[in-house]
């Protein structure tokens, strides 16, 4: 029209994209708790999703998304105003549904394209299914226009436009009206000020003027129609052809219209008038949250060096200058803690699949099953959060296959036909421990037992605890076809989501008790880019292990240390003999003369033991974890890198790296 | 150019309307639902209120009536965006006291040119 | 929480500002008013032509058509010529025209003049859209 403000929508897509995201989570979780009709509350929230998807949709240009949706939308508008039931068939339906726009919006992000065969078919039957309600109120109001006159010829309207009284409070202005009518052709206007009353008794906020109008030009009723639409039944208004002498009446219609009880006030302000609880919140984008980060990171390494520089000059007696250090070292931690706490999002992100996986997976399997959630506000990095929803989903999907029997197993067991899986979070040290808990079978012990013979993971004649069998399940080269379940076609199994975790700088184990259940714990660090390392010397060169694999650290003599068959060094630890590594030999470190090499850190990984023989240990210190992947290639048993207070660089260690170097636990 | 107040509960549209209100010279206050635009407009008069529909806590028609009873609103064009076959609401946002509507899906120059038919 | 992103100095909304001037205005003026108050609707008296003037300010809005009607209904009550210095206007809706009508009307029926001091293109162009330019008295401006 006039503007040609030329705006690239694309700017707003990723908005929207995010939008729908939440939207289809919402319709799926309310799906998913929708029992009945009476849940109005429930169904609106679901429909004001669909809506608001099928809205931004059109605006932002995905027809097809906004068009799909418009089917669910139309079930849900029938179940709101109770034409249609809530019955199971019809949320499976929307259900699928949700998938296919889950998937939609996918394929609009990739620029893919998308399932066609898909789409069509659970349109049609979303169709059929608004068919089957109740045909209650008319279908869309479409103003059936008469002047089907298709005229190219110029037309003369006479147009008689008397307002009511309170037009004004509408906010329209009968000069608005009179200044787009001019743009549709000549006009010749006579204005009508007979109901003008008295000065002294008008009251000026009310419309008493009328205006008839004689409109020429090659125009159709509908344009004028147009102009009008917002005023109607808010005045008197005559459109008559002059050629033609219809008489268009629309008192009558606003009449009708005052007939009817307008539900405008159903929702009044008694409803919650609760403020939008979330104060105030921005989107940031990720990039600029772990500049942030980053940028601590070295402020916190620079306050570091400054504390040691104070030292070394022997500055540290002057008071000032060591207390102004201190509170700078306390600014610098609070600072970098505050900034972890940005990236922190409460975990049950992770959990939206699961309810729906659970679902679907039971009915398939024809289960029952109950999925309870607790600590699900629990906090943990954005970019840990984000790798967990795998694995997660793939412990629950094994509890649902393997872990809970069948109801009729169950009930011949004692036990309730539907089973419980729980899973809950919660904070422990530096961590966050997820557990995983069924009251199913349990794991067969003897079973996994035989396999990691059968697959030459274990000896036949070692002996293990039961935990220590049970653990095997995660063992690279255990899992089994009959395990992989995953549809998705991508290679999941125990050692998979183990390693998962590994990869975070984490840990998963099990423990099963047969017949009453078996309960998988997660542990994460809380964030990825700090660490609490032990400070280890190897010679002249610092190490950094990560606190959270180590047991403890013991002085040793080399006569304690046992060599078998010129290969591996063992200690007797306890009640079991672990590994030694020589970290000297490891990292190729030259010994010193008259440096004894008596520290034995032992470290556990995934539940093995190995004990790391280093010179000393220096302290215990957080450290910003530097990544060396940029500049280097990866090397196992190093997990990145960090500088120290002196300015010197440390390796980190990666445990689960260096025990893989070390495979099987030797005995006898 | 003119002070305008955007009620929508979805972040999308709000950012493209009131980016496109804001390249063509007006102010845009943003509200995400009904009763936080109420609350906002107690204490401040605009130029121009445009609202969705359905939204949770107040939906716009609602929105429009307790609006009208504030003195600066009474009588302000105020815009709900409705979809086409959205006749129903059409006719309850004018006994509301709404002003018009902008249909959607509506683009940037349909926007423009109704917003320019109000002020 | 409602969010705001100003692209210009900040306006004040027309409605507050007519009725700031307004108040300002309610009152006999004395000399030293006249002159702190900018075009604001104050009323003078012309002794020698008996004439009243009238300014209108430069938003005329339905918000303050209840003022405007309050000092239009004082200058009816002076029963004096009017001039109605009409040179600021920039927007008059067709409440505020509606009631110039009534006004105009009025003075007319109390054998009285009303006289437009220069009138603004832009109250023209809107008197002239409404029909009311000729009623106004504003034909040949």
């Amino acid at each position: 029209m006039d503007s040609d403000i030329n705006i690239d929508m694309s700017q707003f897509h990723e908005v929207f994209f995010e939008e729908c995201a939440e939207g289809i989570e919402i319709m799926e979780t309310g799906l998913l708790n929708l029992t009945d009709q009476s849940d109005s509350e429930v169904i609106n929230t679901i429909f004001r999703a669909a809506h608001s998807i099928k809205g931004g949709g059109g605006t932002f240009g995905f027809a097809e998304v906004s068009d799909f949706t418009h089917g669910m939308e139309t079930i849900l508008d029938e179940m709101r105003n109770a034409r249609l039931g809530v019955a199971p068939e019809v949320v499976q339906l929307l259900l699928t549904a949700v998938d296919c726009l889950r998937e939609m919006v996918q394929c609009c992000k990739l620029g893919e394209p998308f399932n066609e065969e898909v789409i069509s078919d659970l349109k049609s039957k979303m169709n059929e299914c608004a068919q089957h309600a109740e045909q209650g109120a008319p279908k869309q109001d479409t103003v059936v226009s008469d002047s089907a006159a298709e005229d190219t010829s110029i037309t003369t309207w006479h147009i008689s436009f008397n307002p009511h009284e309170n037009l004004f409070f509408t906010g329209n202005d009968p000069f608005r009206l009179i200044k787009e009518l001019h743009t549709l052709g000549e006009l010749n206007i006579d204005v009508n000020s007979e109901r003008l009353p008295d000065f002294s008794e008008m009251d000026a906020q009310n419309c008493y003027l009328g205006w008839d109008m004689e409109l020429r030009g090659n125009i159709l009723e509908e344009q004028i129609d147009e102009v009008f639409a917002w005023v109607e039944g808010y005045c008197e208004l005559e459109i008559r052809n002059a050629e033609d002498r219809r008489k268009e009446e629309y008192d009558r219609r606003e009449q009708d219209r005052r007939a009817d009880e307008p539900e405008a006030r159903r929702r009044k302000g008694d409803k919650s008038v609760s403020l939008s609880q979330e104060s105030t919140s921005i989107r940031v984008g990720i990039d600029k949250v772990d500049g942030l980060v980053n940028l601590v990171g070295e402020l916190v390494i620079t306050q570091s060096i400054l504390s040691q520089v104070c030292i070394d000059l022997g500055l540290d007696q002057a008071e000032r200058l060591s207390d102004s250090l201190a509170q700078l070292e306390r600014n610098t931690r609070d600072l970098q803690e505050q900034t972890m706490s940005i990236r922190m999002l409460p975990v049950d992100f992770a959990f939206q699949r699961l309810p729906r996986i659970v679902h679907d997976l039971s009915r398939t399997l024809g289960k029952k099953i109950d999925l309870k959630f607790s600590g699900e506000t629990t906090e943990l990095d954005k970019t840990v959060l984000e790798k967990i929803g795998d694995p997660l989903m793939h412990l629950v999907r094994n509890a649902v296959d393997h872990g809970i029997e069948a109801p009729a197993q169950r009930i011949a067991s004692g036990k309730s036909e539907t089973g419980l899986i729980n899973i809950s979070a919660y904070h422990q040290g530096g961590n966050i421990i997820i557990e995983i808990s069924d009251d199913g079978a349990g794991l067969n012990t003897e079973k996994i037992l035989n396999k990691a013979i059968e697959r030459g993971l274990v000896d036949s004649a070692e002996e293990l605890t039961d935990a220590q069998v049970q653990n095997l399940i995660f063992s690279a080269g255990f899992s089994t076809a009959e395990q992989i379940t995953d549809v998705s076609g991508r290679g999941v199994g125990m050692d998979v989501v183990k390693r998962n975790m590994t990869d975070l700088g984490g840990m998963v184990d099990v423990a099963s008790r047969p017949g009453k259940g078996s309960k998988f714990t997660i542990r994460l660090p809380l964030t990825v880019a700090i660490l609490e390392g032990q400070m280890v010397r190897v010679a002249n060169q610092i190490f950094i292990i990560p606190l959270l694999s180590i047991i403890e650290s013991i002085q040793i003599s080399s006569e304690q240390i046992n060599v078998v068959a010129g290969a591996s060094e063992l200690y007797h630890y306890r009640d079991e003999y672990i590994s030694v590594v020589r970290m000297h030999e490891l990292f190729d470190i030259q010994k010193q003369e008259d440096d004894e090499i008596r520290l034995l850190v032992v470290i556990d990984v995934g539940g093995r033991r190995l004990g790391l023989l280093v010179n000393d240990v220096v302290g215990q210190q957080q450290v910003v974890i530097k990544s060396l992947k940029k500049n280097f290639r990866d090397v196992p048993g190093v997990a990145g890198a960090t500088v120290l207070g002196n300015g010197s660089v440390a390796l980190i260690i990666d445990p689960q790296g260096i025990a893989q170097n070390y495979k099987s636990v030797e005995a006898s | 150019m003119a002070s305008i107040l955007l009620v929508d509960d979805s972040a999308s549209m709000r950012e493209m309307v009131s980016f496109t209100l804001r390249e063509a010279g007006h102010d845009v206050s943003e509200a995400e639902d009904g009763v936080i635009a109420l609350d906002f407009a107690g204490g401040k008069a605009v130029n121009l209120v445009i609202t969705d529909v359905n939204m949770p806590n107040m939906d716009g028609i609602t929105l429009t009536a307790e609006l009208r009873k504030l003195p600066d609103y009474k009588f302000i064009p105020i815009l709900i965006l409705t979809t086409e076959t959205g006749t129903v609401k059409k006719e309850q946002g004018k006994v509301a006291g709404a002003t018009g509507w902008i249909e959607k899906p509506f683009d940037p120059d349909n926007l423009l040119s109704t917003v320019n038919r109000v002020l | 929480m409602v969010k705001e992103k100003q692209n210009n100095q900040p306006e004040k909304s027309p409605a507050k500002k007519s009725v700031k001037n307004a108040i300002k205005k309610s009152g006999k003026t004395s000399d030293q008013k006249k002159k702190a108050l900018k075009k604001s609707g104050n009323k003078k008296t012309d002794a020698s032509t008996g004439e009243r003037k009238y300014v209108l300010d430069s938003v005329l809005v339905i918000n303050n058509a209840q003022t405007i009607h309050g000092q239009l209904t004082a200058l009816i009550n002076a029963k004096q010529n009017i001039v109605i210095d009409a040179s600021s206007v920039e927007m008059a809706d067709t409440s505020i025209l509606q009631l110039l009508l009534s006004f105009v009307k009025k003075i007319h029926t109390q054998n009285l003049k009303v006289r437009w001091e220069n009138p603004s293109h832009e109250l023209l162009s809107r008197a002239e859209m409404l029909d009311l330019k000729e009623r106004l008295g504003l034909a040949g401006s």
